[in-house]
Formats: structure tokens, sequence, C-alpha cells
């Protein structure tokens, strides 16, 4: 019998097995395993009739999800998986410059929307979507906004009816992730690895179905890719953080007795800033994840205070390896990455391979600092459209697929790996993935400015709180800039402020030197 | 909350906001952070501002959102909890 890694299999199992338990909770609602597959399948169905419905060269159809954090979402996404198709998470507060790029990037099939998504499309981008179905807790099937046929008698699925066959090759989903020359990349992840993912980090964390795990990312971001599906794999409960309680996700945790918590580092930070992070607040805590950004040695010490019970997992992973590749338990005698107070990133997570290779592909001798490179099952299969990039970011040395990760690492005597930093401009700011050159090239572009660059600053615990612009110029309409840059970038993305310098300080190639202009700001924060 | 304190506060979110492009009018009443113009990265500035400013220590307070989204919000807030 052939595999079926429909990613939405999970739900069918737990609905099916213990239908009654819940998988997703928000604001006061819960959604059982039952009750989500028969809603996602449900979806499923009225998208597999549209007329529009057909594969892209041998690949699943393409289904946009335009919805923000809640159950309507969770369904709108199992839904799309459900009817063997590749999702596409579109932010909701994604400027409309961006979601168009997006748009005429992926050919989508289809867009399914959450209310709040669907509030959300003016005229212009109605124009350029595909049609769009709602999906609303209040209005299980939705109301038809575009051509898609009406729904019809609303009859409740069946869940004799698995979801559909989706073969290891099919992609699963595609994020986008900043890229250089200022256009998002789209990343995309086979359903082989993203179900190998699953299984592997649930069996990897010991995850339980009386588990009840915390999401706090967007469905933009790959971390809520661990957050629900390993969640589901393990057949727990999802507890979505609502937006305005971040800065409670404390007492949010607590009040739910919460027994997984998955965010990245700089949360942390930002709770022990507001202080609402006390002492043995979180008894119930059993596991951590922290991931997506480095894990410094102060968030770790903060975190045993307030969660004494909790083991802390330290995982590390880019967008191209399926959310998290490399990792380990964090223990009292874990390695420290020297002159950077960062936990380690530990070591290959089951089905992953890294070696550290220098500027020709060539494996570096043992201690020495170069580029990480990771192989195994959940390695992307590239860059959507772009064959150039996806041809040098993922090489074939000695005959096996690598993924250039653009990170600075080493590996210590025994053999667990260091993040030292980047080899380019990348940054994380509150761990989103930035290309500096990006928000570069959308800042020439509205100032009409060459000489110009762009610093994560300020930097909190060695993280990125925000991005600063600097312009080659002698006065700039600093207001003006900024919303023309919000109009095409996302949120984390626009710099908090713009600098005009009449010298701008340049590297001895000639370049604009950004850690000059850092320097600037630690000295004179603005 | 006197006249003096409410001016400061005004500009400090007034400042906030136009970081974010946001030029907009800003009433007292008006929510700031429920309603997305201001991100929770502003709150964290702004917890910081407040507690420097007036004295306050937020350690002491189970913290709220809404205990601080709106000016008016703040200067209750400010004026119930700040050290003499």
């Amino acid at each position: 019998m052939t595999t079926n890694y429909n990613l939405a299999g999970a739900i069918h199992r737990h609905g099916l097995h213990t239908p009654d338990a819940v998988a997703v909770a928000y604001k006061g609602q819960s959604i059982s395993y039952r009750e989500l597959a028969q809603r996602a399948a449900r979806l499923a169905q009225e998208l597999r009739r549209s007329e529009h419905w057909q594969a892209h060269d041998g690949q699943p159809p393409r289904v946009g999800i335009l919805a923000s954090r809640g159950i309507d979402a969770c369904v709108a996404l199992l839904g799309t998986c459900w009817a063997g198709a590749t999702y596409v998470p579109i932010g909701l507060k994604l400027p409309e410059e961006r979601i168009l790029t997006i748009l005429s990037l992926c050919k989508l099939t289809a867009i399914v929307a959450d209310a709040d998504g669907a509030k959300l499309l003016g005229e212009r981008l109605r124009a350029a979507c595909p049609p769009v179905l709602t999906c609303s807790a209040n209005d299980a099937m939705g109301e038809e906004i575009d051509s898609i046929a009406p729904a019809g008698q609303a009859l409740l699925a069946d869940l004799a009816d698995a979801p559909a066959p989706m073969a290891g090759s099919d992609v699963a989903y595609i994020i986008f992730t900043s890229g250089t020359t200022g256009i998002p990349k789209g990343v995309m992840i086979s359903a082989a690895a993203a179900r190998h993912y699953a299984q592997m980090i649930t069996r990897v964390l010991d995850l339980r179905a009386s588990d009840r795990a915390l999401e706090t990312c967007e469905l933009t971001f790959d971390f809520s890719v661990h957050n629900m599906f390993s969640t589901w794999e393990a057949g727990a409960a999802l507890h979505i953080l609502p937006a305005t309680l971040v800065m409670n996700a404390v007492k949010f945790a607590r009040n739910a007795k919460l027994t997984v918590w998955n965010s990245v580092p700089s949360l942390v930070g930002m709770l022990r800033q507001v202080k609402t992070l006390h002492a043995d607040s979180l008894e119930d805590l059993r596991v951590t994840v922290f991931g997506g950004e480095a894990l410094p040695e102060s968030t770790v010490a903060a975190w045993r205070v307030a969660a004494p019970n909790t083991a802390i997992h330290n995982l590390y992973g880019p967008t191209e390896a399926t959310v998290f590749c490399l990792g380990q338990a964090v223990a009292e005698d874990t390695a420290i990455t020297a002159g950077r107070d960062f936990v380690a990133i530990g070591t290959p997570l089951p089905g992953n391979e890294a070696m550290i290779v220098d500027g020709n592909h060539q494996a570096v001798p043992g201690g020495d600092s170069g580029e990480l490179a990771i192989a195994g099952v959940q390695l992307a299969d590239g860059y959507l459209n772009d064959p150039q990039m996806t041809a040098a970011r993922f090489p074939t040395i000695n005959g096996k697929r690598w993924y250039l990760t653009g990170d600075l690492a080493s590996v210590d005597a025994s053999g667990v790996f260091h993040c030292l930093g980047r080899i380019d401009n990348q940054v994380k700011v509150l761990g989103y993935r930035v290309e500096l050159e990006e928000i570069d090239a959308h800042l020439r572009a509205v100032s009409g400015i060459d000489l110009v660059a762009a610093v994560a600053w300020p930097t909190v615990d060695g993280m990125a709180r925000g991005i600063v612009g600097f312009l080659g110029a002698i006065a700039v309409d600093s207001v003006q800039v900024i919303r023309d840059l919000k109009a095409r970038l996302p949120a984390y993305m626009v710099p908090n402020q713009l600098i005009a310098l009449e010298t701008v300080p340049l590297n001895q190639s000639g370049k604009v030197d950004r850690q000059a202009l850092r320097r600037l700001l630690d000295q004179d924060p603005a | 909350m006197n006249v003096d304190g409410k001016l400061k506060l005004r500009k400090f979110l007034k400042e906030a906001l136009e970081k974010h492009g946001d030029q907009g009018e800003l009433s007292d009443s008006e929510s700031l952070f429920v309603s997305g113009r201001l991100d929770s990265f502003s709150m964290m500035q702004l917890v910081m501002q407040l507690e420097e400013a007036f004295g306050l220590d937020f350690s002491t307070v189970d913290f709220d959102v809404s205990l601080i989204d709106s000016l008016d919000e703040i200067a209750a807030f400010v004026d119930a909890n700040a050290s003499a």
C-alpha cells in the first residue's frame, strides 16, 4: 500500500480514535478532532469541486491561506491539505504590494480566507485573486464570494473519507522569506519532508495526547508548522495565543495549564522586560521549545526560574530544511558558544546531516569555522520559479544534495555545532528572517537616494528588535519614506527610524559599512 | 496625572506612531495596542518609559494590555500606581 503523505492524516486519525479530544483552543472556544476533521473535509470537498481545480506540471493545485490566527485559520489550512493541495500562507498584515507580488509568483487555484482575511480584500486585490472561499465558524461552509459554486446542502462530511492522497514528492506548503534582490523567495517543502518533520519531532520531544501546547506564531512563519503539526501528530491540544495577549503569554499559559511552550527566545526577553515572567509561574510546563533565533544563556536562566519543571530544547533550522534540523536539550553542562553567550545549536536531528564547508564546498577540518551545510530528508525542493538560486543554494557535494545555510558555524570536539553569526547580511528580527539588502533595495526605490543601508538595531540579549535605515542625504522626509516602505514591506522589515547622514561610512571595498553605522547607534542612541 | 505628565505621554505616543508611519490624530480614549496601531515592541518601550518617568514597578501589578491601551487608561493607571 502506498503511503499517503497528506499532513491532514493526523487529524483524520485522531478524529476517528479520539474524536472528542480538543484539537485547537482560541479565545474561549475550542474545536474537537472530530469537528476539525469534519470542517476540513467539507472545505476540501468545496475546493475540489471548483472548475479551476488543477495540477501545475505534475504538482498539486496551490491554495492561498489569507487568515489571522484562530480556529478558522486552522480549518482553512487543514482543508487545503485535506484536498491534497499545497498551502501558501499569506500574511494578513502584509502590505497590498507584497501580497500582489506573492499572488503573481504563485498562480493560486483558490484562496481560503477567514473573516478577517475576507475583509482585507479590497478591489485591487480581488482583481488579482483566484476564487475566494471564506471559512468561518459561524457559517461553516462559507458564504460564496466569487465564482465557486454554492455549497448546496450543508452535508457533514463522512469521516470514512480519508484526506486526498499525496505523494511524498508533492509540495505540502510554500512559505515566503526575505530575498536579497527585493523579491521574496518561495521555499517549497515536500509532503515527505513535512510529514517526516512532524513525526520525528513529536518523538524527539516525547509529545503526548495529554499535552496542551502553545501557538505564538503567524502561519507565514514556519515555526507555526512545528507548533501545529507536532501538536496534532501527538493528538494534543493547540492553544493559540491571541495577539493582544502577547505580553501576558505567561498568564495565558498558566491559566490554560499548558504543558508545552513554543516560542522564539526574544518573546521571553520581552516578557522579562515588562515583568510578567514570575518565579514558579509555569509549574505545569514539561517541554519548552525555543527556536528561530539564537538562544541567550540569560534567557535559559530566567526560564528555569519561571518554569522549574520543564525540559528546554534549543532548536535550529532554516525554512529551507523544514523548520528545525539541529537541536539539543539544554542541560546544566550544555556548551555555550564562546564569545557569544548563546547556547550551542546541538547536533543533527534524526533524518538530517550537517557539516561545515569552505567557499569551495569542501568540508573544513575539525574545529575550524565555515558555512553550515545541511542534508537529509527535510531539505526543500528549492525556490519557487528560481532554478538559478536553487542551484546556488542547494549544491550537490560528493553526490549528495546539500543546503548552504549562510550561517557561519563550527563543530566542537564533542561533535556539537555552534552558530557564530552570518556570512552575509541576513538578520533575524523577532525570529523573522530579514535580508538587509532587500530593505536597501526598497529604501533606494522609495527615496530616490542611492547610498542607503539598513541595519538591525537595537539588539537586546544579542537579538535584533528592529531596523534603522540610513540615507546618504542632508535631510529626508522620514514619515513619508516610512509610509512608502510600509506599503511594500512586512512590518518587521520596515525601519523604526530613518537617519540622514551627509557622509555615510564606507568600508575598504567601497560598500556601506554597516558595522560602523551600528557603532554610531550604540554610541548615540537616537 | 498632571497636565505636564500627560503632555509628555502624548509626545511619546505620537512619536511611536510616527515611527510606524502613522500621522493620524490621537484622541485620549483611542485604543493603541488592541487596535493594532502600535505593536508589542512599542508596548514594551512604553512600560519601560513609564517605570522610569513615574517610578512605577510593573512587577507589582497584574499586567494587562487594557491597563495601558489608551492615553486615559495610562493616566489612570499612573495615578493609581505611581510612587509618591
